[in-house]
């Protein structure tokens, strides 16, 4: 592959090497490499093009004339997000706690919820087992647009009657992403479950322990990677959705980022500059959240997940 | 807090402080909305509960809630609410809590808090339909005998608020629509400066003569959809007669989209569209940033709306930028007319403290309170007796308050449009008509078939577009023409 | 299979079915009550299945039916290219984590930020317009989302930049958990890679290429509204009008819940239809773990 052992390759080792480079691309390679720059470039460009806008002047973005690189890495769409002293202040701060006031307490109850559900399908007998299964992926495909009105009628009704405001309150949030992610998360984390083999619960319960503490003690730590990829799918969710969050609601200060990523860009003052600026605020967190927790998933989302 | 000794009214306080504190600590809205009065159940209850309040002695130290949108199109207002919310509170003790709603739900959100007996106490409103709608359903407070017929009437810019004899919403600052025009390259293309196109000829006219320039004659964005609703409301008045006539159209109810005359505003969108006279991108842009083309320079002519002249006007620098009604050469007694329309305040037939929402909405009218939306924003207020002559300094926007809200206007017409005919006849004809789909006859008859689907579809509103059509006939050539 | 007390069990599900039923139970029934009358406001007069007739007999709606029938294209798309980027990696390519990684990136990205950021690269003078025209393939710079004729397609692209990272990760698992001993005998065999794909990988991956493909039709069906909400309005004209996105104008804008709810109903069954195969699946699953 590598010229490896010459320092100065004579005229025929330089040969030689065109040709071993030549015999090394197969057309397969050839294709594969190609397909590979295709399919990068096109995951990367749009991501490159995200973060690169966020340092452009609205001049740069907002013009008739595309530019690719920035002529300078200018921070003024962060400042605009973050310094209350600029004149188009966003006060984005507020918006970014928001965002972890919801997905942080939505990912740790559904890992709760869903590890408890999941080990009742996963191990225990009982009557309705399968039905419970079955009705709660029915769940996931109702398309979350269709619940919102009678929901919010729902929960205002409840609200007016204990006295609990639905628009502005992130707990009502909360609820509708749990029962979005709860289905899939019990779908994965049983599936899990059902590959830790019974027969070291079964040693456990002879020596005397309680169910729960099985759970604690046994199950849960075989089961890290699973609970870390449902807390990162609910997480995931929670930190992007868009739709309850737009209608549920109301105050710029109590929204998630999605949606005041979209309230800036609606602006009649155009900035799109800010939009990308907040877009890869947005965006960085989870990425990295995926990358030092990809280990975890490898095996919990996908091989817990599917069967065979 | 101003009556120590009054029990329930340091209860209440302590109330809030708590939920405030709980709230800050970031633990949970749902304690902190403990602290809030729980709302009754029942909508008859919550009306028979409102309708005896006035006859109580205001109490101090209430909270009211109040919904409102602008700051989205008026940069400044918000400084305005603050300081007429802590003035309001410095005379009268109570707290107006306020809510700047999103773009997106400021209609829907409180017609849905509404129907789940939620609703704030005062609600800012657009005007028309979007207030009608929810007044039809009983969520609006009619304001007659609450404010005096003096003070609506006054506050009362357009006739849209109205129905039937009874008006909803107090104005606010001036929405109306108007066109844009760069004295710079009219001077450039051998125009006069001074003189923009008044007829749909001369309007063709200068834009052939702007080609030479090298830049957009007239620039417009459609991708968002908005554009087509202020390019109807430009298009559609000059061939009225009255504001009622597009209730007539809209609901099918004596007037007919088939029509040439009417279907006249997609007939002219093509010629102006097939003549290369708009950016060639307009499908796959924003309203906003189409509208940016001209402020930075790139386009010579653009729609827009009454607040956003400011910031143009200050991009483009200097007073190179002009300002006309859309020259339509209809055929109605409108034809010409500056188009006004303005954003209001209503009350919630719901809430329980109308009598201090009355005071507020009052308050909101004070003289100098008017001339404070003007200062903080820029944006022109709507009330009639504002003495805008006296307190604006600058000849050019002195001009433009004359042109567009002192002088006879005509209304803003989609504000009257059904939300199904908003999507299906109004944007889809507009997109249609550009990408070369519909010919204006089609258009013409596909607004008439939407029409007949939404008289399909809401038989219970036929009745009250009706009615409202003959009040607001009856108003218009009483107290506006 | 674990023997407990009688009620253990429950009280293990309860909470979560609690929860769920709060959120769904009420809201589903109310649906299908809606369905039937003219709401205005919280509630109003039963009006049958004129709701039902309404939305039969409009246009739109047929359209928006069959757009979502033409995104259902882009599931063996998906698994298409899902399956093909999840071989190569399998083919251990030197850092194949990191290129998994970078392959799984735009699944976390929330849609409205993919949405702005597209709109702006495929203005009809956007960035990879003009790319194209600088490299002299101008007759390729389409009005992306700004054509009538092109900008469901557009979508669909999108939809599937951003979804084809879950079926790569979700194959290259399976893959890996394969024993390897079968490949080899497939390769000396002397199998091309076509074949080894078609005839070895295939039929071990069919449990997960099912499972996904029904995620993706539950996806193409129930959840594009993000894309289409942020990216085009359903325009131009109507040309990338969806069933979420007709449920969301009737409910919002038009202010007839009772039609958008007829609507939802609709598209539950049809959701509902595409779910089957996976109960099928999962019942035969079921079968298997009982006789083992």
């Amino acid at each position: 592959m590598t010229a490896q052992d010459s320092a100065y390759p004579s005229r025929d080792e330089r040969l030689n090497l065109i040709d071993r480079l030549a015999r090394w691309i197969t057309w397969p390679r050839f294709i594969f490499a190609l397909a590979m720059t295709f399919f990068l470039t096109s995951i990367l460009f749009p991501f490159y093009w995200m973060v690169s806008s966020s340092f452009k002047t609205y001049a740069e973005i907002g013009g008739r004339e595309p530019v690719y690189i920035p002529s300078a890495l200018r921070l003024d769409a962060y400042l605009e997000l973050f310094d209350p002293s600029n004149p188009s202040f966003w006060n984005f701060g507020v918006n970014i706690i928001n965002t972890i006031k919801i997905a942080v307490p939505t990912a740790l109850i559904a890992v709760i919820l869903s590890t408890l559900g999941a080990y009742a399908v996963a191990r225990l007998k009982f009557g309705g087992r399968g039905m419970i299964l079955n009705s709660i992926l029915i769940v996931y495909l109702f398309p979350g647009i269709l619940l919102i009105i009678p929901l919010f009628a729902m929960v205002s009704r409840i609200g007016a009657s204990i006295g609990f405001d639905v628009q502005d309150n992130l707990v009502v949030l909360v609820f509708t992403y749990l029962a979005q992610t709860l289905p899939v998360a019990l779908y994965m984390l049983s599936n899990y479950f059902r590959t830790i083999p019974v027969e070291i619960e079964q040693a456990g319960l002879i020596d005397g322990c309680s169910r729960i503490s099985i759970i604690w003690r046994i199950t849960l730590p075989l089961a890290i990677p699973a609970l870390v990829s449902v807390a990162i799918y609910t997480f995931m969710i929670a930190w992007n959705e868009f739709l309850y969050a737009l209608v549920f609601l109301n105050s710029r200060d109590m929204f998630t980022m999605p949606i005041k990523i979209n309230t800036i860009y609606n602006d009649p003052t155009p900035r799109p500059h800010v939009v990308m600026a907040a877009s890869t605020i947005m965006t960085i967190p989870v990425v990295v959240l995926f990358l030092a927790l990809q280990r975890f998933l490898e095996e919990g989302l996908t091989a817990g997940s599917v069967k065979g | 807090m101003t009556n120590p000794k009054n029990r329930s009214v340091s209860r209440r306080d302590f109330m809030k402080l708590t939920a405030a504190g709980v709230a800050a600590a970031g633990v949970g809205s749902v304690l902190a909305a403990c602290g809030a009065q729980p709302a009754p159940t029942e909508a008859p209850a919550a009306t028979q509960a409102a309708t005896a309040a006035p006859t109580e002695a205001p109490k101090a130290g209430e909270t009211l809630k109040c919904w409102w949108w602008g700051e989205q199109e008026a940069p400044g207002v918000e400084n305005w609410i603050n300081e007429t919310v802590a003035m309001f509170k410095e005379e009268t003790g109570h707290t107006i809590e306020t809510t700047l709603q999103d773009t997106g739900v400021v209609i829907s959100e409180f017609q849905t808090a509404s129907a789940a007996n939620s609703a704030p106490d005062i609600q800012f409103v657009w005007n028309g339909v979007y207030q009608m709608e929810a007044a039809w359903l009983g969520y609006f407070e009619p304001l007659d005998g609450l404010i005096d017929a003096k003070m609506l009437e006054d506050a009362s810019p357009t006739c849209m608020n109205q129905y039937e004899g009874k008006t909803y919403s107090t104005a606010w600052y001036s929405c109306g629509i108007a066109c844009a025009y760069n004295k710079e390259m009219f001077d450039k293309a051998g125009l006069d400066p001074e003189k923009a196109p008044e007829t749909f000829e001369e309007l063709m006219d200068t834009c052939d003569k702007l080609k030479s320039l090298d830049v957009i004659p007239m620039s417009a964005g459609m991708k968002d959809t908005f554009w087509s609703e202020w390019y109807h409301g430009h298009a559609l008045s000059p061939n009225l007669d009255t504001p009622a006539d597009a209730l007539k159209l809209y609901a099918g109810e004596g007037l007919d989209w088939r029509d040439p005359r009417y279907y006249d505003v997609w007939t002219k969108l093509g010629e102006i569209w097939n003549a290369g006279n708009i950016n060639d991108d307009m499908l796959s842009i924003d309203l906003y940033p189409a509208i940016d083309l001209f402020g930075t320079g790139k386009a010579a002519m653009t729609w827009l709306v009454v607040p956003l002249l400011n910031a143009q006007k200050e991009m483009l620098g200097g007073e190179i930028m002009g300002v006309f009604p859309y020259p339509m050469s209809g055929q109605g007694k409108l034809n010409n007319w500056p188009v006004l329309d303005t954003n209001g305040w209503g009350i919630s037939a719901q809430s329980e403290k109308k009598d201090i929402a009355v005071e507020f909405l009052k308050f909101m009218q004070r003289p100098e309170r008017i001339t404070a939306v003007w200062d903080s924003s820029k944006a022109l207020p709507t009330t009639k007796s504002w003495p805008g002559g006296e307190v604006i300094k600058d000849p050019w926007w002195l001009d433009v308050w004359e042109k567009y809200i002192h002088g006879p206007t005509a209304q803003y017409v989609p504000d009257m449009m059904p939300g199904l005919f908003w999507s299906d006849a109004n944007l889809v004809n507009a997109q249609k008509t550009i990408t070369g789909e519909l010919s204006p006859e089609e258009c013409g008859e596909n607004a008439y078939q939407v029409v007949q689907k939404w008289r399909e579809q809401s038989p219970d509103m036929l009745e009250k577009y009706a009615l409202w059509a003959e009040s607001m006939e009856k108003v218009w050539n009483e107290k506006y023409v | 299979m674990l023997r407990t007390k009688r009620f253990t069990p429950y009280l293990f599900v309860a909470p979560m079915w609690a929860l769920l039923l709060f959120v769904f139970g009420y809201p589903i029934v109310q649906i299908f009550n809606f369905s039937t009358r003219r709401i205005r406001g919280a509630t109003g007069p039963f009006i049958g299945l004129e709701n039902y007739r309404q939305i039969f007999t409009d246009d739109i709606f047929i359209l928006s039916v069959k757009h979502n029938a033409m995104l259902l294209l882009a599931v063996p798309i998906l698994i298409v290219i899902a399956l093909v980027i999840a071989v190569f990696l399998y083919e251990r390519v030197t850092g194949w984590r990191f290129y998994r990684f970078l392959f799984f990136v735009p699944y976390v990205i929330a849609i409205p930020v993919i949405g702005h950021v597209f709109s702006n690269l495929l203005s009809l003078n956007g960035a990879v317009n003009e790319l194209l025209r600088s490299i002299g393939l101008g007759v390729l710079a389409l009005d992306w989302l700004g054509s009538e004729k092109v900008a469901l397609w557009t979508l669909m692209g999108v939809i599937i930049w951003r979804e084809a990272g879950f079926g790569i990760v979700l194959f290259l698992a399976r893959l890996l958990s394969l024993n390897e001993e079968l490949l080899d005998a497939g390769k000396i065999d002397g199998a091309n890679w076509l074949q080894r794909l078609w005839y070895i990988i295939v039929p071990e991956l069919m449990g997960v290429i099912e499972f996904y493909a029904v995620i993706c039709v539950i996806t193409m069906a129930a959840w594009v509204f993000g894309f289409v909400f942020v990216m085009t309005h359903g325009g131009p004209a109507n040309a990338t009008q969806v069933m979420e996105l007709y449920i969301w104008k009737y409910a919002f804008r038009i202010q007839l819940p009772g039609i958008a709810s007829a609507v939802a109903v609709i598209l539950f069954l049809i959701t509902l239809a595409a779910m089957v195969p996976l109960f099928y699946l999962r019942y035969k699953d079921e079968g298997t773990e009982a006789s083992a």
